[in-house]
């Protein structure tokens, strides 16, 4: 039987790029806090920000198909070098893991569960991340339309839901913002959101080499970006000036759905998107981590952790479980389940810390450091015929 | 000259065919088997009939009739008929097998002597049966009886002729059991292999239906046929199915089911990843999408690979009622699905966690009723659970008479009177109800869900909705990760193949499902060239034509 090298098409990358966003899009209210009414905005021009970070990463990997953000760095800076900004990036990824899994616990702990601990629900929601990388992260991304179109459905019937509260006027006046909050909030979501379209350098290579990794990247940040502005647009309308009070606006305001007093508390529905959300976008910024380490330490080119068991029987099953790597699996995951517990003291450290230092915390491993390798790069004329001379 | 050609000949034969015997048989049937097998027939007849009386020991089913036939004194020959009682249809046996020998005189006119011709002369000239094989080893011999056919063996010839009269007694074809029709055709397999896949040819008459044997089960030696459409099948798929199939080492193949754990992808799902049906219109669908069907002697299942979780919910009186109606029915067996996966789990997650979800009038009624009783939830639910599935297995085993009796204990008993000894709340019992009468709208995961309900019980009295939530992920994530002869399980849906959603929650009209599954890699796509109705082009010719 044919073995599919777990591929992936570019239609999946797309919507798992939308899904890896939307997590994050449904939690806007760090913008909100800064830009207010016209957060909206934000959302376009922060697109517009990322267009330049997007043209940084597929200028590398166009120039090495085939080939992710780790294997690139050995080549362009040698393998001592390389190591060292390879493990730049891998303390990205990593920490951008325990970042989310710390705002999923809040999220959880603060709304679905006050009486619960923390460490519980992270925990499980570790555990399930686990078991996605062990059963393949090109399965996750198989389901990345599904949990588009549950999340864009869930987005659209709550928001038809909420048509009968919402006042337009809510939205002026338009553009009364001064000049350093809209390069704050430009520079939040093109960072924060957007850039971390970074984990999905170490995925591209699913596509084959013959693919075009830019469009299905850039067709995804389009279609997050749309969705972003509407979601921030609706929630404006609805909630008013408190849009910017509360921490998460989107949630507050689908507890106005109250339909013939029987659909109320759709808040629910959108607790269990963003849960999956949350899983979709851990697992991808895992898998990057761990990639990324077992290249690291075997030093191979590209030894796949999780090979696709296409077509083949309980034997090849087997052989499986004892060639991937589930020991680096389970201690990343349980690196990430204790750095996620001591990454911010509550939640209003977490906030302030999104508000302000993140987008040149990320910017710095989004753009700086992949901006310097396609420089040197472009310096040294390194190129496809140089690496297949390597 | 033209002797010693016919003997080299008549070697070479027999060497081809012991080496043959000896492959079939290379992994031992007992030492003392092994000996025997690897021998040609010898021209003594009673030293052949010596090794076959061996081989069977005392068993009181082997028949041997002596006798002898040719009407001069010096011309009789003596020969022998052996059977299994039971095996053969009797009336071939006397009829076209003895009386010809017997009664009829022509042979000894002739004056053959030869052995060689005169095996030869008896199978072309006097056997007025359909199948008949030249056998040259014990083996051939021992498994021809053992199938079912009688073998004749004379004196002086080291020739047997294996006879085709297989006639055991067999169930006629009736309506399936197990999934009942409406408006489809109402015949199901039967346990009778070649029954079987003759009423698929009779589906498809057509000569690209392949159908290839095969014998698995040391013991057994069990029929297994492997059917496809040349042509539409993937040839790749169909090697996979023969090769999963040759590796299989096992003394015993009792039904399909046997097989069916040896030739999975993924040996530790709950879910099936091999379909099968009862159904021969049900099959030849199956094969015509360009699938593999595997029939097992023994067994009214016939299996279809590669399977796709939409498989589960789809059922062939789809394709017979009005598009809209079968829709719907897929919808409801959608609904079927979540309600018995997730009733009892988000029943546990709402009235242990989330109290302010549910409206506050029901939240009274339901904290009333759970007022005496002394469990938590989860207790609850898990009671009822447990006494159903005990009901259900007890419901299915029991001789029917008594499993009438059973239900009306379980419903009466463990229903009303459960309640009002406060051992488990109202609504509880509700909850437990829908959710058993919900899996029986998709018999054939019933048994995935059983478990997997446990599972999420489990996620929600720990965890609530965000323990659901997870454990859905993680049964998603096992589902996607599944694969079936090379095809992903969740397919049409993940990956997401939008042609293919045509026949998944939607069934739509015959006259717009135009090409095969691509999951099942058909080699030709096309499955029809018929435009719909509404197509301008060629719709308006008739309408016109009715309306002068």
């Amino acid at each position: 039987m044919k073995l599919e090298k777990g591929s992936i098409s570019p239609k999946e990358l797309m919507f798992s790029v939308f899904c890896f966003m939307q997590g994050t899009v449904l939690r806007s209210g760090f913008i909100i806090s800064v830009t207010r009414q016209d957060s909206w905005a934000m959302a376009i021009t922060g697109f517009l920000l990322t267009l330049p970070i997007l043209a940084v990463y597929t200028g590398l990997l166009r120039r090495f198909p085939g080939k992710n953000l780790i294997e690139i760095d050995d080549i362009v800076f040698g393998p001592v070098f390389g190591k060292i900004l390879s493990a730049f990036y891998l303390f990205f990824f990593v920490s951008l893991a325990a970042l989310n899994t710390r705002d999923l616990g809040n999220f959880v702990a603060g709304y679905m569960m006050p009486e619960t601990p923390i460490a519980a629900v992270t925990l499980i929601f570790l555990v399930g991340c686990a078991y996605t990388l062990r059963k393949g992260i090109e399965n996750l991304m198989h389901l990345s339309v599904l949990f588009s179109i549950i999340a864009m459905g869930a987005l659209a019937v709550n928001s038809i839901l909420l048509l009968k509260d919402v006042q337009p006027e809510f939205l002026r006046p338009f553009f009364q913002l001064k000049f350093s909050e809209f390069v704050q909030g430009t520079v939040s979501v093109a960072a924060v959101p957007m850039g971390e379209i970074l984990a999905f350098t170490m995925i591209t290579p699913m596509l084959g080499k013959d693919k075009k990794v830019g469009k299905p990247l850039l067709l995804g940040l389009a279609l997050s970006a749309t969705s972003m502005a509407l979601v921030i647009i609706r929630d404006i309308i609805t909630l008013g000036p408190l849009v910017a009070i509360v921490s998460l606006p989107s949630f507050e305001s689908m507890r106005y759905v109250s339909l013939a007093g029987i659909l109320t508390r759709m808040e629910s529905i959108y607790a269990v998107v963003l849960v999956i959300l949350f899983l979709f976008k851990v697992s991808i910024l895992l898998y990057a981590f761990v990639l990324g380490l077992t290249q690291m330490l075997s030093g191979k080119s590209s030894p796949r952790i999780n090979p696709d068991p296409a077509g083949q029987s309980y034997e090849a099953e087997q052989r499986r479980g004892r060639r991937s790597a589930p020991p680096l699996v389970l201690i990343s995951v349980a690196f990430v389940f204790f750095y996620s517990l001591f990454v911010f003291e509550s939640v209003m450290e977490n906030m302030n810390w999104g508000a302000t230092t993140a987008p040149f915390f990320s910017l710095t491993f989004e753009f700086l450091l992949p901006a310097v390798s396609l420089l040197v790069v472009c310096l040294r004329k390194i190129d496809k015929a140089q690496e297949v001379r390597a | 000259m033209h002797f010693l050609t016919k003997l080299v000949r008549l070697l070479k034969q027999q060497h081809e065919q012991s080496k043959e015997a000896d492959g079939n048989n290379r992994s031992g049937e007992g030492k003392q088997g092994e000996k025997v097998s690897t021998q040609v027939l010898s021209p003594e007849l009673k030293d052949n009939l010596d090794a076959v009386r061996a081989r069977f020991g005392e068993s009181s089913d082997l028949i041997i009739r002596e006798f002898s036939f040719g009407k001069e004194k010096d011309g009789r020959k003596k020969a022998a008929l052996v059977f299994l009682d039971g095996m053969v249809n009797l009336s071939t046996i006397n009829d076209d097998i003895i009386e010809p020998l017997m009664r009829q005189s022509w042979l000894s006119r002739r004056g053959e002597t030869s052995d060689l011709s005169g095996m030869d002369e008896i199978r072309d000239r006097l056997l007025t049966v359909g199948e008949v094989k030249t056998v040259y080893t014990y083996n051939k011999v021992i498994q021809a009886c053992l199938s079912g056919d009688a073998v004749l063996m004379t004196e002086g010839s080291c020739k047997a002729l294996d006879i085709g009269a297989k006639g055991w007694e067999k169930r006629a074809v009736s309506e399936p059991t197990s999934e009942t029709a409406i408006r489809g055709p109402r015949e199901g397999f039967t346990e009778n292999l070649r029954t079987n896949t003759t009423m698929i040819r009779r589906k498809i008459k057509d000569p690209a239906l392949k159908i290839r044997a095969t014998v698995i089960g040391k013991r057994t030696h069990t029929q297994v046929n492997i059917l496809y459409m040349d042509g539409i099948t993937d040839p790749e798929l169909v090697c996979e199915v023969e090769r999963r199939l040759k590796r299989i080492d096992t003394d015993m193949v009792l039904a399909s089911g046997y097989l069916e754990e040896y030739i999975e992808d993924s040996p530790y799902t709950a879910f099936p990843t091999i379909w099968c049906s009862e159904k021969p219109d049900a099959v030849a669908g199956k094969l015509l999408e360009g699938r593999v069907a595997i029939a097992v002697d023994g067994s009214p299942f016939v299996m279809t690979v590669p399977m796709l979780f939409v498989e589960n919910f789809q059922n062939a009186e789809d394709y017979i009622t009005r598009s809209y109606y079968a829709t719907m029915m897929r919808i409801l067996r959608l609904v079927a699905f979540f309600i018995s996966l997730f009733a009892p789990a988000v029943y546990i997650a709402l009235t242990t966690f989330h109290q302010e979800l549910i409206p506050t009038t029901l939240l009274f009624t339901i904290a009333a009723s759970a007022e005496g009783v002394p469990f938590p939830a989860v207790v609850e639910v898990g009671i009822m659970m447990v006494i159903f599935e005990i009901l259900r297995e007890a419901g299915i085993r029991m001789p029917r008479p008594v499993g009438q009796t059973i239900s009306i204990v379980g419903a009466l008993v463990m229903g009303e009177a459960a309640v009002q000894a406060g051992i488990v709340g109202a609504p509880v019992v509700i909850v437990v109800a829908i959710t058993a009468v919900s899996s029986f709208a998709i018999p054939f995961i019933t048994d995935a869900i059983a478990l997997l309900r446990w599972f999420l019980v489990i996620m929600a009295a720990t965890l609530g909705s965000f323990g659901i939530t997870i454990g859905a992920l993680i049964i998603l994530m096992h589902l996607s990760s599944l694969r079936s002869f090379g095809s992903r399980y969740l397919a049409p849906v993940a990956p997401f193949q939008t042609a293919d959603l045509k026949d998944t929650v939607v069934r739509a009209p015959l006259w717009a499902m135009r090409t095969r599954p691509k999951e099942i890699k058909p080699q030709d796509v096309k499955r029809e060239n018929i435009p719909s109705p509404n197509d301008p082009s060629v719709g308006s010719g008739d309408k016109q034509g009715g309306n002068p």
